[in-house]
């Protein structure tokens, strides 16, 4: 299989890796399934305005899907949730030059935005 | 010419299942027959084809010897693949009008025994596919009730290509030869690393590749019993060479290769083996040293030395490659490889799709070094732990969540 | 040693030679997805990308096979078409000829030529689907067959056409002209090494596998690919072929030679378009056997015939569908020429001939 250069940079030295400590300001998406071969846990922080401040990944899966999680947590920091929730999977898989069969990797990046995003908001409305 | 394969610490090779280099003797013996002694074997007149005859008869007798054969029951192929589809399809036809129907094969067969058996199956066939126990082998009395009397064959591979277990052939072929069935082996992995006698195992049909034991692709062999005797309809018609089921112009140099490539394996299997042992055991020991949650799938003794498939907990196979660039291994058969099911394989064993996901395929063969082992397992150590350290699922895992407790989205 | 036996199988061309130690370090298995197996998969794709720039077809319309025998086997097997409307011409090799009912042989004139009128009949009359096949270029007369007509029938009555091009591959220009659905290929008659054919198909040919298994060759032709002898293929098609212009002018003072020595000598296909190196002749009075013994021991290698009988003696079926008399098929040798023959070569074996004529 023959990886982008941007794949290689991004597995290599992955950005983000790590978690966040889960609290009111915080979301947390947990994406894919073990028995697929992709797991994508992706975490943000979020301050008062809707910014996200900070953004965390741990991915278990194939090189494209660490890059996928690791870009997904590079692009969405300093953007709004809005701005964040925008973001599609082709942007992902265009810019990290994906082949086919390597798509599914940016759709479950696309998801763990989203289901980050969701769950932060799901705690804004409990505790609101 | 003799010069031994390069060692490159930035390209270790360790895929012994799906090619071995060819060795520099083997080389040597045949580089005349590609060049001066170039006639075709079947043309029987000329001097040019009485050398090459000579030399191809020279390299039947010695497969045939590592095998226990007579070399009237050895022809030869284009490889293990034609092999296979010749000694079932082959016997198939002949012995359909016979009543004889119904094929025994087993689930984690190569593929193309497997293919093979799909094909006869559409052409009226019946076929049992046997399961396997956890550890990769048959279980006899499956075996034993599955025969009937239209039963003309069981296909049983000697070694698995992706686990390296070894089914237990000697127990197999008794069963077979009492009850009167024939019993065809899909050699390939095992020829020249363990010992096989076709007598003794009352084998009937035995497959070879050349390239699986350090000769070139192209080349391979179907040891075919004469006494009782098995009838083949052929695969390939023409000529009429290799005693009529094996038509088509052979390379003397490739079959002088598989030849030369047999006798040096009759001759060096115990030290290789020896050898080879000692190499797992260094590498295992040094892997289990520093990682924790590793598993080798498949009978940890009935195997063959060389081949080494290991699950590595909590990290996926394709990444844990990624970051082995320097090794060249695969992460599963080399025929599937390129496709992102996990093995069918390791599947049939139970192995659950999360390990299954994160299996490596190592070969050790006769050109792996201490040292090249050592670079490996460092590297594979470095790259497991690095990956573990971003694994959600090793971080679950630490924290004590039960990984089956949790309701994944299937995607 | 002088080697007069092209059609059976060429010497190994130099510029394979020097190759073959470089391929075999080439060994992954094109099917690994690792360095060594990308290297050996782009090896084969060069070559499957040179024959097919040589063919004028895509790389995706050839399969490797071990050889011209497997391809002609494939080629009557891939398409279903039944057995009973499966058709070759009577001089077809024997790889053909023996899938080929034998009341399926379509008869051929007295130079071997394929009757093109008897061709049209059992096309008008044949059951959809059907399959044809000839050959390009006879091996033992080295008789060159009217492709493009048979293609242009074919194609007018809907049937498959499979053409044998073992022979002419390498010798004369052919391509997979219009109405040519399948084409036998191999690469030791032409200098590559024994162990590797293809057959060529049209665009969207719907075939079946041929032998099962891994699910190489894009699924019909399974089974690891024989690297060394693709790659060196692939060097022979890179290079040009080997020069068989020489041959023609070769050729015709041999056979200028064989008259001048033996009034009574038969040259067979002399009148119609051959390969320009095979001489297919008679010496009534002498044995086929006898006389390539007889060169043998002055150490020049001719046949009498197909290679591919395996020792026996047999008639020549392509001689006796030409219908020989047995007085000059059974004095019928076969030299086949290469590009490495030389002026020398003729001059030797045509002294040797007159002593034997005596």
């Amino acid at each position: 299989m023959a990886y982008s250069n941007k794949v290689i940079d991004h597995y290599e030295n992955p950005r983000n890796v790590g978690a966040i400590e889960e609290g009111n300001d915080t979301g947390t998406g947990l994406v894919g399934a073990p028995a697929c071969g992709d797991v994508m846990k992706l975490q943000i922080k979020v301050d008062e305005s809707g910014k996200i401040t900070d953004a965390k990944f741990k991915t278990f899966g194939c090189g494209s899907a660490i890059a996928s999680s690791s870009l997904a947590t590079e692009w969405i920091k300093g953007k709004t949730i809005e701005e964040a929730s925008s973001i599609k999977n082709s942007d992902i898989a265009e810019y990290l030059a994906l082949p086919p069969v390597k798509i599914h990797c940016s759709i479950l990046a696309q998801d763990a935005i989203q289901s980050a995003i969701e769950n932060y908001k799901s705690k804004q409305q409990q505790s609101a | 010419m003799t010069e031994t394969v390069k060692q490159d610490m930035n390209h270790i090779y360790l895929d012994y299942q799906a090619t071995t280099p060819c060795d520099p003797r083997v080389v040597e013996a045949m580089m005349p027959y590609f060049t001066q002694k170039f006639g075709n074997p079947h043309s029987r007149v000329h001097h040019h084809a009485w050398e090459a005859e000579e030399a191809v008869e020279n390299a039947r007798a010695q497969v045939a010897s590592l095998i226990g054969a007579d070399p009237k029951e050895v022809i030869f192929t284009s490889g293990a693949t034609e092999s296979n589809n010749l000694a079932l399809k082959g016997a198939a036809q002949f012995y359909k009008s016979r009543g004889k129907t119904h094929i025994i094969t087993c689930v984690t067969e190569h593929k193309c025994v497997l293919d093979t058996c799909r094909h006869l199956g559409l052409d009226g066939f019946d076929i049992t596919y046997l399961p396997v126990g956890s550890d990769g082998l048959i279980n006899l009395d499956d075996l034993k009730a599955a025969i009937r009397p239209e039963t003309l064959m069981v296909s049983i591979m000697a070694a698995n290509n992706e686990i390296g277990v070894l089914q237990p052939l000697r127990e197999i072929g008794a069963i077979c030869r009492e009850a009167g069935v024939f019993f065809h082996t899909d050699a390939a992995q095992a020829v020249g690393k363990i010992p096989m006698d076709v007598n003794e195992m009352n084998i009937d049909l035995l497959s070879i590749s050349g390239h699986k034991i350090y000769a070139p692709k192209g080349v391979g062999a179907l040891y075919v019993r004469r006494r009782p005797r098995v009838r083949l309809n052929p695969l390939i018609n023409g000529g009429g060479q290799e005693r009529g089921m094996r038509s088509g112009t052979l390379s003397p140099a490739l079959c002088v290769g598989l030849g030369e490539a047999c006798a040096i394996a009759e001759r060096e299997m115990a030290a290789e083996q020896k050898r080879t042992t000692e190499l797992k055991d260094f590498f295992m020991n040094k892997l289990t040293s520093e990682l924790e949650d590793i598993y080798i799938n498949g009978h940890p003794e009935h195997r063959l030395a060389g081949c080494l498939n290991i699950s590595f907990a909590y990290v996926e196979g394709e990444g844990l490659m990624m970051g082995i660039k320097n090794l060249s291994l695969s992460s599963g058969s080399a025929c599937t490889s390129a496709s992102l099911e996990p093995s069918y394989v390791l599947r049939a064993l139970g192995v659950e799709e999360e390990l299954a996901h994160t299996s490596l395929r190592i070969g050790i063969g006769r050109f792996t070094t201490k040292e090249e082992l050592e670079v490996a397992a460092d590297s594979i150590i470095k790259t497991v732990k690095k990956l573990r350290d971003m694994s959600p699922l090793y971080e679950m895992a630490k924290a004590g969540i039960d990984l089956k407790s949790i309701q994944w989205a299937a995607h | 040693m002088i080697y007069l036996d092209y059609n059976a199988t060429a010497p190994l061309s130099p510029l394979v030679e020097g190759s073959i130690l470089n391929s075999l370090k080439r060994f992954g298995n094109p099917s690994s997805i690792h360095n060594a197996g990308r290297a050996s998969r782009a090896a084969v794709d060069k070559t499957r990308k040179l024959l097919a720039e040589a063919l004028g077809v895509l790389p995706r319309d050839i399969t490797f096979t071990s050889g011209g025998t497997e391809a002609n086997n494939m080629a009557l097997h891939c398409l279903g078409v039944a057995r009973e409307n499966t058709y070759c011409s009577a001089v077809e090799h024997d790889s053909v000829l023996k899938l080929v009912a034998p009341q399926n042989h379509l008869p051929v004139d007295e130079n071997g030529v394929v009757k093109l009128h008897q061709l049209e009949q059992v096309l008008r009359t044949a059951r959809a689907p059907t399959l044809i096949s000839v050959m390009w270029a006879n091996n033992e007369t080295g008789v060159i067959q009217p492709i493009k007509d048979i293609a242009k029938l074919c194609q007018q009555h809907g049937a498959f056409l499979h053409v044998d091009a073992v022979q002419a591959f390498g010798r004369i220009p052919i391509s997979l002209l219009d109405g040519i659905s399948l084409m036998t290929l191999s690469a030791h008659k032409m200098g590559g090494l024994k162990g590797v054919g293809a057959l060529v198909s049209a665009p969207h040919l719907k075939m079946t596998a041929y032998i099962a298994g891994g699910g190489q060759e894009r699924g019909l032709r399974a089974g690891t690919e024989n690297t060394l002898a693709i790659d060196s293929w692939g060097q022979l098609l890179a290079n040009g072929f080997e020069d068989f212009s020489a041959v023609a002018a070769l050729r015709q003072q041999l056979e200028a030679g064989l008259k001048a020595a033996n009034p009574l000598v038969h040259i067979w296909g002399h009148g119609v378009n051959r390969l320009p190196n095979t001489t297919c002749f008679s010496s009534p009075g002498h044995d086929k056997e006898t006389q390539v013994i007889y060169f043998d021991l002055k150490g020049v290698a001719l046949s009498s015939g197909s290679a591919c009988s395996s020792g026996r003696v047999v008639k020549s079926h392509v001689l006796q569908a030409m219908n020989a008399p047995e007085d000059l098929a059974n004095t019928a040798i076969r030299v086949s020429l290469g590009p490495h023959t030389t002026q020398q070569d003729i001059d030797t074996f045509l002294n040797h001939y007159k002593a034997m004529i005596g």
